[in-house]
């Protein structure tokens, strides 16, 4: 639709589903970093600063999305989004090559905490900068409205690739597609004959009995709350906090660990992230007294067709995944198996809005607006830029991604694969308030021995796993 | 089937059409993960409109062995 935004004609779109649930949190929340995403992208070599501000604004010349701008209408408070055309922009450069790792760090942590004005002006900040050890590159932040993280590693590969052509004979890349035809198509889908069947998917799920709150830490604060609540039956939890404050610890696996996984993957043909649920949920069954009834949060790109890999923007729909059985009478093939399946159908009927899934779920269970059956928020990042990697004939390369000090979910693990060796590496995001580093690690380590005992022994119960580890 | 069935998988993958053949295997040969095959068949549902039993429909490997199973379907 077109409107006169700042007296000129724009052709304006309504927002997504995927992007109404960045637009809620903002609302929610009195700090709006929390919408931010921070990235690093750098080489372990003497960069062409002029050959790095070309790529960089054909990158951004490429991808619509980094060109998005929202608008309220001061009439209606209808939210519209629209592309701005591509205009030059100037990169600044920073050289922290002499501080230390830690120093430079917090800086580009500081750079992440500093929010976007949402309805005015650009929401992506670039900078080029020199960092300790030899590394240089540049640092990215964007608001989350515009890019979610896979769409973040859609455009840096891209940074990369046009840097390679530039710089290392690689071909030129092929562009980006359009984000707006992406939001076209979503848009098609509300009234669609696939929202009707996704519905009744999602309505058959609530139509089940009510599941039951697993918390990372144990049975304590379901306890807490069933006894302030005066309900010793109460099944669903609490657990966020109304600032958000929060971090992240990160966790590399060695690559050849990661290997491991890879090829017990397509060994049984399980994929990786079914095999990590499995080790996510193992923990939380053991944690809460081997409760059978386990729901994980997890976190669908939504990005099959070519047109959604490569168009940039935000896709991601965060919907449960439910799964109960014994692990006394259930081996670990056939938990991976059960999480697969559900997996599956849940990537069929993904399309359905998050918030409308949410909202039905409180109507349906009657629990409080703060209330949740899920402790953990999970997403498996398979993109890479391992294409690249010959071209860079080397050259060590390393991604980071800096926290703004905030964070949406309470408890969010992020596993992605590291640019120069392919190994995962895990990002833990949680609120300062549900949980310690020293709850963090333990979950970290007991859910890795409790990911590599079940692979090296996957006709056992998942029981005999959780005795062993 | 086959014909209509190639320009349509064309859509998930970085792949030209005059490359995919019958025998194309959907995961070593066109690059699909689980999450492009299981929505592509979502997709398939409304282009050709057919009712796909997933889990017959998971275990095909190859494009020609997918063309021959919605043949049925639509049969």
């Amino acid at each position: 639709m077109e409107k006169i935004i700042g007296g000129v004609k724009r052709d304006c779109y309504p927002l997504t589903p995927a992007q109404m649930v960045h637009m809620y949190t903002l609302g929610m929340s009195p700090t709006h970093e929390i919408v931010n995403i921070g990235t690093g992208q750098f080489l372990q070599t003497k960069l062409n600063l002029a050959a790095l501000r070309e790529a960089l604004n054909r990158a951004v010349e490429r991808c619509e999305s980094m060109r998005l701008r929202i608008w309220q209408d001061p009439e209606t408070g209808e939210l519209w989004q629209y592309v701005m055309p591509y205009e030059n922009r100037y990169f600044e450069y920073y050289d922290f090559s002499e501080w230390t790792e830690e120093k430079a760090t917090a800086v580009l942590e500081k750079w992440t905490s500093q929010p976007f004005d949402t309805y005015r002006g650009e929401l992506s900040r670039i900078v080029i900068v020199s960092m300790p050890n030899g590394y240089n590159g540049y640092y990215f932040n964007v608001h989350h409205v515009c890019m979610d993280s896979c769409s973040v590693i859609t455009f840096t590969r891209d940074v990369m690739a046009l840097y390679c052509h530039l710089m290392y004979d690689m071909a030129y890349p092929t562009p980006m597609t359009s984000y707006i035809d992406s939001v076209k198509k979503d848009l098609e889908y509300e009234g669609s004959k696939r929202q009707a069947r996704d519905m009744a998917y999602w309505h058959d799920k609530l139509a089940q009995p009510e599941p039951m709150y697993t918390d990372f830490t144990g049975l304590g604060r379901l306890l807490e709350l069933r006894r302030e609540n005066n309900n010793p039956e109460q099944r669903w939890g609490k657990l966020s906090t109304p600032d958000g404050a929060g971090n992240t610890i990160t966790y590399d696996l060695s690559a050849e660990s990661t290997n491991k996984l890879i090829a017990f993957s397509e060994k049984y043909d399980i994929p990786v992230g079914a095999i990590i649920l499995h080790a996510i949920r193992t923990v939380l069954s053991k944690f809460n007294n081997n409760e059978h009834d386990i729901t994980i949060r997890n976190f669908i790109s939504r990005r099959s067709t070519v047109l959604h890999k490569k168009c940039g923007g935000v896709r991601m729909h965060c919907l449960p995944l439910r799964t109960i059985f014994d692990p006394e009478k259930t081996t670990v093939l056939e938990s991976m198996r059960i999480i697969k399946k559900e997996q599956q159908e849940q990537f069929l009927h993904a399309d359905y809005s998050t918030m409308r899934y949410y909202y039905e779920e409180r109507e349906t269970r009657g629990y409080d607006p703060d209330g949740t059956y899920h402790s953990v928020s999970f997403t498996y990042q398979n993109a890479s830029m391992k294409a690249l990697l010959p071209y860079l004939r080397n050259i060590p390369f390393k991604s980071r991604w800096y926290t703004s000090g905030k964070q949406p979910q309470p408890m969010y693990i992020t596993a992605m694969h590291r640019p120069g060796d392919g190994g995962l590496t895990f990002y833990f995001g949680y609120q300062t308030a549900v949980a310690t580093p020293e709850e963090i690690e333990f979950l970290y380590y007991f859910a890795g021995r409790v990911l590599f005992r079940s692979i090296e022994n996957p006709d056992k119960t998942v029981q005999e796993i959780i005795d062993m580890t | 089937m086959f014909k209509k069935l190639k320009p349509f998988v064309c859509q998930y993958v970085e792949v030209e059409e005059s490359e995919v053949t019958p025998e194309s295997r959907f995961a070593e040969d066109l690059g699909f993960n689980s999450y492009d095959f299981i929505s592509m068949l979502g997709d398939a549902e409304d282009e050709f409109d057919i009712e796909i039993d997933e889990s017959v429909a998971a275990s095909m490997k190859t494009l020609g062995e997918l063309a021959k199973y919605f043949e049925e379907l639509v049969a």
